[in-house]
């Protein structure tokens, strides 16, 4: 069974995929298998909170999106490594 | 001019530094999966954060416990067997909930079912006699212990990797247990069992401090 992602993975998932690079929301919710209307949303609240930047085209992930992404896999690795699936 | 300090006492310090130590290993270790539970909004890691940090403090009281036993003993150096004194049974009862009750949260935190301990422990409330209570508390840790330890290495065997000093650092303390019987059989000192105990406690909440500091500022995977 396939479990569902939480909030917080969908938004890791979203700042994962920008990080390596910037992209239009179409691509981007085919590649992260979510539906447009939800990933609109999402990255609108991103922007708002400054993790997400717009250029008018497409979206790029901001210094302060990338620093989170990374506290994120550091926290994740650890929660791995006491034996704990997050 | 040379100092010389009674072993007795070399040993009370040695024991009581050994605690402070492991107290504050698992305060930071703690710590470190508390911030984790709030980046990654994990209840799981919240449980664990409490786990670890009641499993510090029942270390703690543990020791403090065995050396009032040994304030006791002082006076009767003849006896030969390990006389613990009516008066210790609740403070060893409080002792042994506050293991176990760690060892569940650090058991529902891996996503281990706790219910068939409960289902085991609630005959065992029948006998009321406080020996049983400390020894069905005391056998209830050491089959949870097993059941983490178990987890762990399966985890491990499973192909995650950064697991495997977890799993060593709660083995470890597994196997305190029978080394404990063994150094006190050999040599009936309750001194060198206690700090045994300690150093065994210490080792193992070293082992899961370097496992968290490397994960978490060097980034090792």
């Amino acid at each position: 069974m396939v479990r569902r992602r939480s909030r917080v993975e969908i938004i890791m998932q979203i700042l994962e995929y920008l990080s390596e690079n910037c992209s239009k929301p179409t691509k981007m919710a085919t590649a992260l298998n979510l539906a447009y209307d939800r990933l609109d949303q999402m990255l609108q609240q991103l922007r708002g909170s400054g993790l997400v930047v717009y250029d008018g085209d497409s979206f790029c992930i901001s210094s302060k999106g990338l620093e989170l992404l990374r506290e994120y896999q550091r926290f994740r690795r650890l929660a791995k490594s006491l034996g704990i699936d997050v | 001019m040379a100092i010389i300090l009674p072993t007795r006492h070399l040993l009370y310090f040695l024991v009581i530094t050994y605690e402070v130590y492991i107290l504050m290993a698992n305060a930071l270790i703690s710590y470190y999966a508390y911030r984790a539970s709030r980046v990654l909004r994990s209840g799981n890691m919240l449980l664990l954060s409490v786990g670890i940090m009641m499993f510090g403090i029942y270390m703690l009281s543990n020791s403090l416990i065995n050396i009032s036993i040994l304030a006791y003993l002082y006076y009767e150096p003849a006896r030969r067997v390990i006389y613990i004194p009516p008066s210790a049974y609740p403070w060893l009862i409080v002792s042994g909930l506050i293991e176990l009750a760690s060892l569940i949260l650090i058991a529902l935190a891996l996503s281990i079912p706790v219910s068939p301990y409960v289902i085991m422990a609630a005959p065992m409330a029948l006998h009321i006699t406080p020996i049983f209570i400390i020894h069905a508390l005391s056998l209830l840790s050491i089959l949870l212990l097993a059941y983490i330890c178990i987890l762990l290495w399966l985890r491990f065997s499973q192909g995650n990797n950064l697991v495997l000093l977890t799993a060593l650092a709660f083995t470890l303390i597994l196997f305190n247990i029978p080394v404990e019987i063994f150094i006190f059989t050999r040599t009936g000192s309750l001194f060198l069992e206690l700090v045994e105990e300690r150093l065994i406690y210490s080792v193992s909440s070293t082992i899961l401090l370097i496992n968290v500091i490397r994960v978490v500022h060097y980034g090792k995977a």
